[in-house]
């Protein structure tokens, strides 16, 4: 072979090189690209699977909740699907300086990508609830009837209309629905319930005062036996020891510096405009008497927290016994703002079959073993609207019972 | 100059052009490739990073440091459209992280036609990401398909546009996105214009932020 012919020979084998290396180029950084969005998905996995761990430890084992040690997280890296992760477990405040929700902070590394997952928790309160019932038993959710909050059955969830008649539509539950036992017709057919935000079975959630919690921040405002009447007035409360006693008024800050006032063995009555964060017990911590609360007239806020979102006025109201509604003001319709909640009880309207026909406004939510009639569905009665206050979503009155369980305010990823 | 000679020069040339015509052959055709094989590349880049984006900012729909400020993350998503979507979420706006203050992300498709050129691709389309009330971002990706399909909680789907009372029936979003050359790589119009223009397809199925219905 002559000279020329090996000089060509080797030319084009040199372009058809250059050529084939500009073409693997381009064909590997195309496979890295693909790589580099893999790597980032695993390793957003691993972060998401230690952030589902780490969660479900905290549900687990609640740390810093009824005496439970802390949890420092998994701090040492481990392996997971080819990477490694580490939780990390910090204490914070809200953005109020107030101290009780925790975050926790997943770290995956997978080759050269790290991905990190943060989530806020804080513990759960009942006042989360539009509405809570331990159970249903004789009473139905009806065609009427709607939710428009997160609404939790300790029991099984009843629907149907139990004034007979074809039924067109059933209740209408607005946020997201939980219960026990499922749901069961009264009759059948029956129309099934509209839940907007799904429902979930197999969930309990069983009601729990703790009552000594409650004793511990009232500290030495905690009144014992007869009873205690509260008219709030803006950041002021006038209290006495009975109907005609002697009233006393005092700042709510200076009466519950925790704020909590409570009442042992005793009924509590209440009325009047807050505005201050508040929660009024009346409790039972032994014997068999006392734990009633009464509203007497108009329990609200001074403003109202669904168009003033600086309202900082917040009540709950807790009782061990049942919360009698026993208005006896000029007025037939009447408001109460704040979270109720009764351990062996409900809310329950005082001669709701014979008393004047009106309504019963709820800004906030109801929390009860069971769930009663307030009016005859004619002429008596109050009938209820209980309307959700939003920021029971992410906050509560103080010391409000609590579910004994973690929740998720936040996830960032 | 002898017969031979002649012969010899007559053969060499046609052996010449021969190889010629084979090396620029080659050539052009390895341009092409080389261009489409780029092309490609850039198409999945571009796909890559807005797809990366996309699950970014999704992925936080009703998300806020502070979970006072947006207590109710159900009431997140604003607008619901097919080709566009707005919500709240709490944006990295400065780069130190989210600052606990609620921000609007609003993305939209622009319209055909909105970029014009010989060569561009007449099927690409702009989209739009505005955050707040600041000016409008949108850079040309060769997105050609952005399209959203929503699903309420039993996996059915919500026609669009979205009323307001159904907004809080979403749970869950499919984003489809193709994205497409933004310039023809071919060299020489030997192909039909379609095949001018690589094609890179993305779906994320049933994207749905753990903020959003934590509550």
């Amino acid at each position: 072979m002559g000279r020329q012919a090996l000089l060509m020979v080797i030319g084009y084998s040199l372009i058809f090189l250059m050529t084939g290396a500009m073409m693997s180029n381009s064909t590997v950084d195309a496979f890295n690209n693909a790589m580099n969005y893999y790597e980032g998905n695993i390793t957003r996995e691993i972060a998401i699977s230690a952030a589902n761990m780490g969660a479900n430890y905290i549900f687990v084992n609640k740390p810093l909740m009824n005496s439970n040690p802390w949890w420092n997280g998994w701090t040492t890296p481990i392996k997971l699907n080819g990477g490694t992760f580490t939780v990390t477990m910090d204490s914070v405040q809200d953005m109020y300086g107030r101290w009780g929700r925790i975050r926790m902070t997943a770290v995956a590394r997978y080759g050269d990508s790290t991905y990190t997952v943060s989530v806020l928790f804080r513990p759960s309160q009942f006042s989360k609830f539009c509405l809570y019932a331990g159970s249903m038993s004789g009473v139905y959710f009806e065609p009427s009837d709607s939710v428009f909050g997160p609404c939790h059955i300790d029991g099984t969830l009843n629907y149907g209309n139990p004034g007979g008649g074809p039924m067109t539509y059933g209740a209408y539950f607005g946020g997201k629905v939980t219960t026990k036992s499922g749901i069961a017709a009264l009759t059948n057919p029956a129309k099934l319930p509209t839940f907007a935000q799904g429902r979930e079975d197999g969930v309990s959630i069983p009601l729990s005062l703790n009552t000594s919690q409650l004793v511990t921040e009232a500290a030495g405002n905690l009144f014992s036996g007869g009873e205690l009447w509260l008219n709030f007035k803006n950041d002021s409360v006038a209290w006495k020891r009975s109907k005609t006693g002697t009233v006393t008024t005092q700042a709510i800050s200076q009466i519950a510096p925790n704020g909590v006032i409570a009442i042992d063995k005793g009924t509590l009555y209440i009325q009047g405009q807050l505005d201050a964060r508040l929660t009024v017990a009346s409790l039972r911590t032994s014997g068999s008497t006392g734990g009633t609360v009464i509203v007497k007239d108009n329990v609200t806020y001074k403003t109202d927290p669904r168009v003033d979102p600086l309202c900082k006025a917040m009540l709950g109201v807790v009782g061990y016994g049942a919360i009698n509604i026993d208005t006896t003001g000029a007025h037939n319709n009447f408001t109460v703002q704040g979270s109720l909640y009764s351990q062996t009880s409900g809310v329950q309207v005082v001669n709701y079959n014979t008393r004047p026909r009106g309504n019963l406004y709820v800004l906030g939510g109801w929390c009860g073993t069971q769930i009663y009639a307030t009016s005859n569905g004619t002429t008596a009665g109050l009938p209820v609207n209980v309307t959700y206050d939003e920021r029971f979503r992410v906050d509560a009155p103080p010391y409000f019972p609590g579910t004994n369980a973690y929740e998720i305010l936040a996830w960032y990823e | 100059m002898g017969f031979q000679t002649i012969v010899d020069l007559i053969g060499s040339s046609v052996i010449f052009g021969w190889l010629f015509l084979i090396t620029m052959t080659a050539s052009t055709g390895n341009k092409e490739d080389f261009q489409a094989n780029q092309g490609e590349l850039l198409c999945q880049q571009n796909l890559v990073e807005l797809t990366k984006l996309l699950e970014y900012d999704f992925r936080k729909i009703g998300f806020c440091k502070e979970p006072d400020r947006l207590p109710n993350p159900t009431l997140a998503i604003l607008l619901a459209d097919s080709t566009r979507i707005k919500f709240l979420t709490d944006l990295d706006l400065d780069g130190t992280g989210p600052d606990g203050f609620v921000d609007s992300l609003y993305y939209y498709l622009g319209p055909l036609g909105e970029i014009r050129g010989g060569m561009n691709n007449p099927r690409v389309r702009i989209l739009y990401r505005a955050v707040n009330n600041l000016p409008v971002a949108g850079s040309n990706l060769g997105v050609t398909n952005f399209k959203l399909t929503y699903y309420d909680r039993f996996n059915n789907v919500i026609p669009t546009p979205v009323l307001p009372a159904q907004l809080q029936s979403i749970f869950s979003i499919q984003i489809s996105l193709s994205v497409e050359n933004v310039v023809a790589s071919a060299i020489v119009e030997t192909a039909p214009q379609n095949t001018q223009f690589q094609t890179a397809f993305w779906q994320q199925r049933r994207l749905s932020s753990r903020n959003y219905q934590n509550r």
